[in-house]
């Protein structure tokens, strides 16, 4: 081999990502061809994985528009402006990326389950414990720092001269960040709403803490597939892990081909 | 028309401070200053985007220094154009107006009767970013002063064009600072645009106004050695009066005496300040100048400007002369030549030396 057309550098590092890569494609692979293709499409019309399907999708959409809600106006504040504690604050949000998911789920237990807030919110008839509302929490707590973090970086490649200019030309704050700002933001907001969405979806450990494991209750694809993978029905945890799969290539897909120069 | 109040105004790295100034109304006003010296934090300041930590900003005689910019009428063009990218030309010229819930009809109109006074009507549906640096910039001053301002900012606006652009752009902004009666006000960093459009001009540095004048007094006379230098006056000689009588000055700088016509007295430490092209060449011996100053020196070497030549000159002191080309031809020069290089009494601006703060 020539040293001079094969560096040993190259080689080796290109070698590690082809390896790495070889790896995951092949994961993937043993989990999609594992059952026969008749077994795979009769689990994924069962009712057990038909529920799973609508209550991933119900709780994922409503705790993305949640995440959207929140953390637009949120990230925009900490891109636009200087304040006292600004780097607290955004470590702060950014801190359920690095905590693990079942540490997550512990702390909304206890914050709905024990405090005197949780208990006032369940006698007011919104239960988070045990039920699919707190699926919905767990996924908007584990996943909003993606959203926070994308619409940051997004606002942040704006210039406020933009919004300067909109203001000379009569635009009050609130118009000119409406009709200019969020316009231009569009791709990183759809990228991150995307993101958002397909992590929710997959969103496990701490929904499982704060809402329990329950067939056909909070039984969301995850948790389907745990339920399924522990009492042996192989069948049916490898549909609901086919559809994880696909979802998760397809918003990864979206993020890369329209997310713009927003990042995560 | 604008004034500013002893204003004071701080943001990131950037801060005004005491700043005074008093635009009239149909300046053409300069703003003139190096980079990060504040000249667009003053622009801004004068917009409303920042409010002042301290001091008053006035304008048409009124304080607004808590008046935000939705309700100054004033118009603004960024260096960088900032037209939205999400609309169409016709959109982001219509925008102003569509601000000023202006009906549609009138809308229509107007963005017609821009688009038609800035050649950009072929535009109108393209989107910003397939337009060219010029088209852009066309496109940002139509869509502000679509609103009908009396005030216009414009923030460095030639900084990014191509030389005949910024021809066009220089006629376009006299034609619309004559027909518009707008109060123009600019900042740059760029002397020749203040030198060909300013009716007034502001020198701002590391945040202080230091000079504030007519556009012929900062440039051709002005009050400090500092601004001098600034303003690009190539020759600067440091020395002090020895003689004063009937209005003419002797200064001796210790390499040479220059006779200039002043009313500063015997003693004084000054500058003598005169630009490269109001020096004369001529080969020594060949014809007497009627010029009170001439030295005799070495051409030490030659800087190309367009038609013209710098032709720098050591005389025992340095001396930076402008001629044509042609000249340089038909006089033979090269380094080594000896040459008279003259100046007239009259041409020469003296200037009290003032001493740097931390100099």
């Amino acid at each position: 081999m020539n040293v001079f057309r094969h560096p040993p550098l190259k080689v080796g590092t290109i070698a590690a990502g082809m390896i790495l890569s070889a790896f995951i494609l092949v994961l993937l692979f043993l989990i999609v061809s594992h059952p026969s293709p008749e077994n795979l499409i009769s689990s994924m019309f069962s009712p057990e994985i038909r529920f799973a399907i609508y209550l991933s999708l119900l709780t994922s959409v409503v705790s993305t528009a949640l995440c959207i809600i929140i953390a637009v106006p949120a990230a925009y504040g900490l891109a636009r402006y200087d304040f006292l504690g600004k780097s607290i604050v955004n470590t702060t949000l950014d801190m359920p990326l690095a905590l693990p998911p079942l540490v997550a789920g512990v702390g909304l237990l206890l914050f709905f389950g024990t405090s005197p807030f949780g208990k006032a919110l369940a006698e007011a008839g919104l239960v988070f414990v045990f039920t699919p509302l707190g699926i919905i929490i767990a996924q908007f707590f584990v996943n909003m720092p993606f959203m926070i973090r994308i619409m940051r970086s997004t606002f942040e490649s704006i210039s406020p001269r933009y919004e300067y200019v909109a203001k000379t030309l009569g635009c009050t704050d609130t118009q000119a960040v409406w009709r200019v700002t969020l316009p231009m933001a569009a791709s990183g907001f759809f990228a991150g709403a995307v993101i958002t969405w397909a992590k929710g979806i997959g969103e496990f450990g701490a929904a499982l803490l704060l809402a329990g494991a329950t067939r056909m209750v909070t039984e969301t694809l995850p948790i389907s597939l745990f339920l399924n993978m522990s009492c042996g029905k192989l069948n049916l945890a490898i549909s609901a892990a086919t559809i994880l799969i696909a979802i998760s290539i397809i918003s990864l897909y979206v993020f890369e081909r329209y997310g713009g120069s927003a990042r995560f | 028309m604008i004034e500013f109040d002893h204003v004071s105004l701080s943001l990131g790295t950037f801060a005004l401070r005491d700043v005074c100034l008093k635009i009239r109304k149909g300046d053409f006003y300069f703003i003139l200053g190096p980079s990060g010296a504040g000249k667009t934090v003053l622009l801004e300041g004068i917009a409303g985007l920042h409010s002042p930590q301290s001091g008053h900003v006035l304008l048409r005689g009124e304080d607004v220094t808590g008046i935000p910019p939705e309700r100054r009428q004033i118009a603004l063009v960024y260096q960088d154009y900032s037209l939205f990218p999400h609309m169409n030309v016709a959109k982001n010229i219509a925008f102003g107006l569509k601000m000023q819930k202006a009906d549609r009809h009138t809308i229509e109109r107007r963005v017609e009767e821009l688009l038609r006074a800035f050649d950009i009507g072929g535009l109108r549906d393209r989107c910003p970013l397939t337009l060219s640096g010029g088209e852009q910039q066309r496109v940002a001053i139509a869509r502000a002063l679509a609103v009908e301002p009396d005030i216009l900012l414009l923030d460095e606006p030639f900084s990014a064009l191509d030389p005949v652009s910024k021809e066009k752009l220089i006629e376009d902004l006299r034609e619309i600072h004559r027909t518009r009666d707008l109060t123009i006000v600019q900042v740059t960093h760029a002397r020749e645009e203040a030198m060909r459009l300013a009716t007034r001009v502001a020198v701002i540095i590391d945040g202080v106004l230091v000079a504030e004048d007519g556009a012929e007094e900062i440039f051709n006379a002005p009050e400090t050695c500092e601004l001098a230098r600034f303003v690009g006056i190539e020759n600067i000689l440091e020395g002090r009066i020895v003689s004063s009588s009937d209005h003419v000055v002797r200064v001796d700088t210790g390499a040479a005496t220059i006779i200039a016509v002043s009313d500063l007295s015997k003693g004084e430490e000054v500058a003598a300040c005169f630009r490269a092209e109001d020096v004369t060449l001529s080969l020594p011996g060949s014809s007497r100048s009627s010029a009170r100053n001439t030295f005799e020196g070495t051409i030490t070497g030659f800087t190309p400007m367009g038609p013209l030549m710098r032709v720098s000159i050591d005389c025992g002191f340095s001396l930076e002369a402008t001629v044509l080309r042609d000249t340089v031809k038909e006089m033979g020069l090269s380094p080594g030549s000896r040459v008279s290089a003259s100046v007239k009494a009259s041409i020469i601006h003296m200037t009290v030396r003032t001493r740097v703060i931390g100099d």
